[in-house]
């Protein structure tokens, strides 16, 4: 029994390690997307918000963003609860039984497990720490980990628990698109694999549910995407993964080669006893493919190799109890891999302690400032590591939107300028509306700021517009223009975005981000043919542009503000309006 | 097919590649220096010598460089050595793996192949090893000699009474001698290696003349390398500044570890296969209910003993200047052939050895056939980029076109070019043009600096003003680095090198720039003397959070430094320099404005410093 404190020991030094490290991590990214569509939908009925958020929210990765993002302290407390799921489930698939931990053997294979998903996770700290990777990556895999347990160790499931199952399996179907497609196509082939009367009712339940469950999330945008059209460059972003995750085979490999060198020497057979190499093998091969699958997108960062990691582990611990016969090697297991896991442990507190620092020192400096001021704020001060994904306020929608809808303030701005930032290009914008009736302005005001970015003030104007719709107006025109120098008016107004007695008038434009080249790929959506002239002016310099394409490139050469406008014989409107990042392309 | 006959098709295969390969190779980077060379020079020995000798004492003193030379020579001699050269590293490696020279077996071709498979997804960069010139003469050249060295001492140690062969302590010497001097980051393990095999061979009573006659030849050149007194002048003296306990420190633990993880993550792919087949193997033994073979005990000591070779040259990275992935490459070839070795014994499976080859044999077909479809048209280009500026009237501007295969990646170096200084050095030395534009010009080529830099000379006794206008050169490089070359050359080839007349003083001085000096100072780039040459050294860098900075060297700072600015598309800037973490020095900072370059400048007093050009 006295293995059992042990590992209640661990479980609990482990639970606090990691709560501190949810705590301590910032608020980043898609957390700020979170608290700005709840910031958006404050003033939506509560059924009218529900399916609002059902229609956005229906995938495991972005439920658990919402939640974990409006409710911090869930995240101390469920984050690390889940990542000891993961580990006993990495435990157990690997030994092919519930683990109870009624040997300290079985403790210590538990703190090996831990280990080497670390040592098999690139950026582990993130994968365990930020609300969004823990959302999309931890849960999902935490769940399919102990769903693949089931399968491997033989479990018998029957009534109720046929339904928690299947739960579970559809779960992980609306999880990463990793997780799913790798789950799904492993579930199809366990089964279809076995013999007819081998083939349990829960089998089938659970490859249905995860079918159904990935077609699912599929129906998420974006759907299928390739990236990268170069076969060299998918073949590299594929080994890249694999030499990321590979390190974990590294280190077992150094193992392997002591013990065999140790047991030659001491005229041991080790050889035949080692363990079926069958599921390692298998564990390899599903981890290349779950890498190869990140090809597809939508999103892949180290924390997409999760669940790859997690195949990994459990196809390695069976060789720790192999490692562990030769007395020497046994001895060095015991004293590296608990080093290596306490040296994660103080590397990331550490390390995430320096980043709360600056990230408090941001909201102080934030809640300092006068409602409807420009807030300045420190950045980050590291670029991507094991432990932070970097500045994520670079980009000035963003930081303008965080700034006007969770804060109130007119913007954001650095106290230190830096090469990745982007600048707010500041464009003066109004909006001019008439037909409204008076007791409209009161159910739906105007907003109090109008952004001084395109994309962020036509998403206001769009949302301003869907508000009175919502709330029956539609007899009303309104235009959002900006105040800016164009030569080619010809009297014709300037705007952003239009309405007029229902029908809108806003084009969507995507920027990308600069090739190699330093080129960037338009696209423009939404617009109507009447616009038949299009031009860009950088420094008071107006240049033509090919007016019927809807994707274009444009290779900027200055950080000037590039306002992209195009003209019917009515109006103008600006497409776009940037200032180019310093960072030059490598 | 006999054995024979498989042999000999594998052995064609490989060496019509590497031909093939050879007649492709673009003039691409420190090739261009080498033109230079044959503009004012022919092939002969005593060129040979002059080129070498001239290296030793001033700029690269590795033998690699000769052998550049000499294969930027006729085109002929490229193709026939390199090819030879390359496949002489495979048999190297495949004897120091297996202790015996291949033989006319297919077993043998079949190990070879997956010999050279595994260096090519170990080695990071293999075509870039492989064909391009600079670094197939400074690393795989001198690899293949250092390992040629160790071949006949693997050899004889494997033999109760190794051979006498008085005719091989000449060739050992020389062997042993042209490996110390091949590289810097390979010959400490060489001799640390050396001294292991000689006093085995010793206290097994297995030594011989030649054992020692090598180890001498290389305990002679690998002394001669590190202390040449070029390596004090070559990349502006960095070895001086950066000496390897001072780079050790500078590390630290997290920085030699990177560098072992470096290493580690670019061998991962060749781990990954190496695991999986011997995953492979048991599962397909133990399926067939046969037993599993354990690894000899010879091939298990070998192997630690090649894998602690591989990883002590990647140790002496650590107290090394300069890491990239060419560095690897001899660790690449030992760890290479140990994985070899192991996976022969995996090959009495005939499920696994079906596997394995297939699997060796569609990657060997994809290197073979990338590099050949990517060479065909980076030649291609480079030809006609090389015709653009040969048509270039003299004194006028070459325009080229950028390079598809612009970047540089596993298989090919990418567009030289994206480099003003080499533009502006192959304009002016190679061809007569002024200087090269590439049109349109790309967003990763330098931008041309706005100023230009003008030299004084003045000699003891002194020179008429006519007499010193003739030794004006065409072009002055608006690179400090390219000047003190330019110098030292024309010191020791001339025209600086007057009988009667000894030169004691040169500055480089540079001319508008939009500095807006209050005190009207001379703007310096360089001032030499015969006791010492004066610059600010300083390089681009950016720190953990994308500041942008020029990071100065400390002792190149003036001491009684009075003011520091910025010069750039945002105007000039009055900053005050910080203290660099880390590895010291201090920062300029470089206020992000534009893609154009922006040029420090550090004043004293009385004079103004040309301080580092930070180009985005």
């Amino acid at each position: 029994m006295k293995s059992r404190y042990g590992a209640t020991a661990f479980a609990a030094l482990t639970f606090v390690v990691h709560a501190t490290f949810a705590w301590l991590y910032p608020m980043l990214r898609d957390d700020w997307t979170a608290l700005l569509w709840k910031a958006e939908h404050a003033d939506y009925h509560p059924g009218g918000w529900a399916l609002s958020f059902l229609g956005s929210h229906f995938t495991l990765g972005e439920l658990f963003t919402y939640v974990l993002a409006v409710a911090p302290l869930l995240h101390v407390v469920l984050t690390p609860i889940v990542f000891l799921l993961m580990i006993w489930g990495i435990l157990c698939a690997s030994q092919r039984r519930l683990v109870r931990f009624d040997t300290w053997s079985d403790v210590g294979l538990l703190v090996a497990a831990s280990t080497l998903w670390w040592v098999a996770q690139p950026h582990g700290g993130i994968a365990v720490s930020e609300r969004d990777m823990v959302a999309l990556y931890l849960y999902g895999t935490t769940i399919g980990v102990w769903l693949y347990a089931a399968y491997v160790c033989g479990w018998e499931i029957r009534g109720r628990r046929t339904i928690l199952v299947t739960v579970a399996a559809f779960l992980v179907g609306l999880a990463s698109r990793q997780i799913a497609v790798v789950g799904t196509v492993w579930s199809m082939w366990f089964v279809l694999g076995k013999p007819r009367h081998e083939r349990l009712r829960w089998h089938w339940a659970v490859a249905i549910a995860l079918l159904v469950g990935t077609i699912v999330g599929y129906l998420d945008t974006p759907r299928f995407t390739i990236p990268r059209s170069d076969f060299d460059q998918n073949a590299n972003f594929v080994f890249q993964s694999l030499r990321e995750n590979g390190e974990l085979v590294t280190l077992m490999m150094v193992f392997a080669f002591a013990k065999l060198l140790l047991d030659r020497r001491a005229n041991v057979a080790s050889v035949d006893e080692l363990p079926d190499t069958a599921p390692a093998f298998r564990c390899l091969w599903i981890a290349v493919g779950v890498e190869i699958i990140s090809i597809w997108g939508p999103r892949f960062t180290e924390s997409s190799l999760l669940p790859a990691s997690v195949l990994l582990a459990i196809g390695a611990v069976p060789f720790i109890t192999w490692l562990a016969r030769t007395p020497l090697v046994k001895k060095a297991l015991f004293v590296v891999l608990p080093m290596i896991l306490v040296a994660t442990w103080i590397n990331g507190l550490l390390m995430l302690t320096h980043i709360h620092g600056i990230y408090a020192d941001r909201m102080d400096a934030i809640a300092a400032a006068p409602r409807d001021s420009i807030a300045q704020v420190p950045p980050y001060d590291m670029f991507s590591t094991d432990w932070f994904t970097g500045e994520d306020w670079s980009s000035t929608s963003l930081r303008e939107r965080v700034a006007i809808d969770i804060f109130h303030l007119e913007d954001i701005e650095y106290t230190a300028p830096f090469g990745a930032l982007e600048r707010n290009p500041r464009l003066a914008v109004e909006m001019h509306l008439e037909g409204r009736p008076a007791e409209a302005s009161k159910q739906v005001p105007v907003p109090q700021r109008w952004a001084s970015n395109i994309s962020v003030a036509r998403a206001q104007f769009e949302r301003f517009v869907r508000s009175l719709h919502r709330a029956g107006y539609t007899d009303f025109s309104a235009t959002l223009s900006v105040k800016l120098e164009n030569p080619r008016a010809n009297g014709r107004p300037l705007l952003l975005a239009r309405v007029d007695k229902g029908t809108l008038v806003s084009p969507r434009v995507s920027r990308g981000n600069p090739n190699v080249d330093g080129t960037i790929k338009f696209k423009i959506r939404n617009l109507p043919s009447a616009y038949g002239e299009r031009f860009l002016i950088t420094a008071g310099v107006v240049t033509d542009l090919p007016a019927t394409q809807s994707a274009f490139e444009l290779q900027p050469q200055t950080i000037d503000r590039h306002t992209l406008i195009t003209c019917s014989t009515v109006d103008c409107l600006v497409l776009d309006s940037f200032i180019p990042k310093a960072t030059a392309p490598q | 097919m006999t054995n024979r006959r498989w042999f000999a098709l594998g052995l064609a295969v490989l060496w019509a590649l590497l031909f093939v390969q050879a007649l492709q190779v673009p003039v691409l980077l420190d090739d261009w220096y080498q033109l230079t060379w044959y503009r004012h020079h022919d092939l002969s020995l005593s060129s040979v010598w002059d080129y070498y000798s001239y290296n030793y004492f001033h700029f690269n003193p590795r033998v690699g460089d000769a052998f550049l030379m000499i294969l930027n020579g006729p085109r002929i001699i490229h193709v026939i050595v390199t090819p030879i050269v390359e496949l002489a590293l495979l048999w190297f490696a495949f004897a120091i793996a297996f202790a015996r020279w291949p033989k006319a077996t297919k077993r043998d071709m079949q190990l070879l192949l997956v010999l050279q498979v595994f260096i090519w997804i170990i080695v990071p960069i293999p075509g870039v090893i492989y064909f391009y010139r600079p670094f197939t003469t400074n690393y795989l050249y001198a690899f293949a000699t250092t390992l040629a060295l160790f071949v006949p001492y693997r050899l004889a140690l494997t033999t109760a009474i190794p051979p006498r062969r008085l005719w091989l302590i000449p060739i050992m010497f020389v062997v042993g001698w042209l490996a110390g001097m091949s590289n810097e980051h390979t010959g400490m393990t060489a001799c640390a290696a050396m001294a292991g095999f000689v006093i085995w061979a010793w206290r097994t009573q297995r030594l011989r003349a030649w054992m020692i006659s090598g180890a001498v030849g290389l305990f002679i050149g690998y002394p001669m390398l590190l202390k040449a007194p070029g390596q004090a002048e070559r990349y502006a003296g960095v070895a001086n500044r950066m000496t390897p306990l001072k780079l050790l420190k500078d590390r630290g633990f997290d920085g030699c570890w990177g560098i072992v993880m470096d290493f580690v993550g670019e061998a991962q792919i060749g781990t990954m296969m190496f695991v999986g087949g011997v995953l492979l193997y048991v599962y397909a033994r133990r399926r067939a209910k046969q037993s599993l073979t354990p690894l000899p005990q010879q091939t298990l000591t070998w192997a630690l003993l090649i894998t602690l070779a591989a990883g002590m040259i990647v140790c002496t990275m650590f107290g090394s200047p300069t890491f990239g992935e060419r560095l690897l490459l001899a660790s690449s070839v030992l760890l290479a052939a140990v994985y070899t070795s192991v996976w022969a014994h995996l090959f009495e499976d005939r499920l696994t050895r079906r596997v394995l080859l297939t699997a060796c044999g569609v990657i060997f077909a994809y290197h073979a056939v990338r590099y050949v479809q990517v060479y065909h048209a980076v030649l291609q280009e480079n030809d006609a980029r090389i015709a653009a500026i040969k048509a270039t009237p003299k004194g006028q501007v070459a325009i080229v076109k950028p390079y598809k295969y612009r970047q540089r990646t596993r298989w090919h170096w990418g567009d030289d070019f994206r480099y003003a200084s080499l533009r502006q050095y192959v304009a002016n030395e190679v061809y007569d043009a002024s200087d090269i534009r590439i049109v349109p010009m790309p967003g990763w080529a330098q931008p041309i600096p706005e100023d230009h830099y003008v030299a004084h000379r003045t000699f003891d006794p002194p020179l008429s003003p006519e007499e010193d206008a003739k030794l004006d050169p065409n072009y002055i490089p608006t690179y400090w680095e390219w000047d003190v070359v330019q110098l030292r050359r024309a010191l020791h080839w001339g025209p600086l090198n007057i009988p009667g007349h000894a030169l004691v003083h040169y500055v480089v001085e540079s001319v508008g720039l939009t500095f807006d000096d209050p005190k009207h100072r001379p703007l310096r780039v360089m001032e030499w003397t015969p006791k010492k040459t004066t610059t600010v050294d300083s390089y681009p860098y950016n720190d953990e959070g994308g500041r942008q900075f020029l990071r100065t060297f400390v002792d190149t700072v003036p001491v009684d430094t009075t003011e520091v600015y910025t010069v750039g598309c945002m105007g000039q800037r009055k900053v005050a320099m910080l203290p660099a973490p880390q590895a010291g020095g201090l920062l300029i900072p470089i206020e992000p404005g534009c893609r154009r370059i922006t040029t420090a400048v550090i004043c004293e007093p009385d004079v103004c410093w040309v301080s580092g050009r930070y180009m985005p």
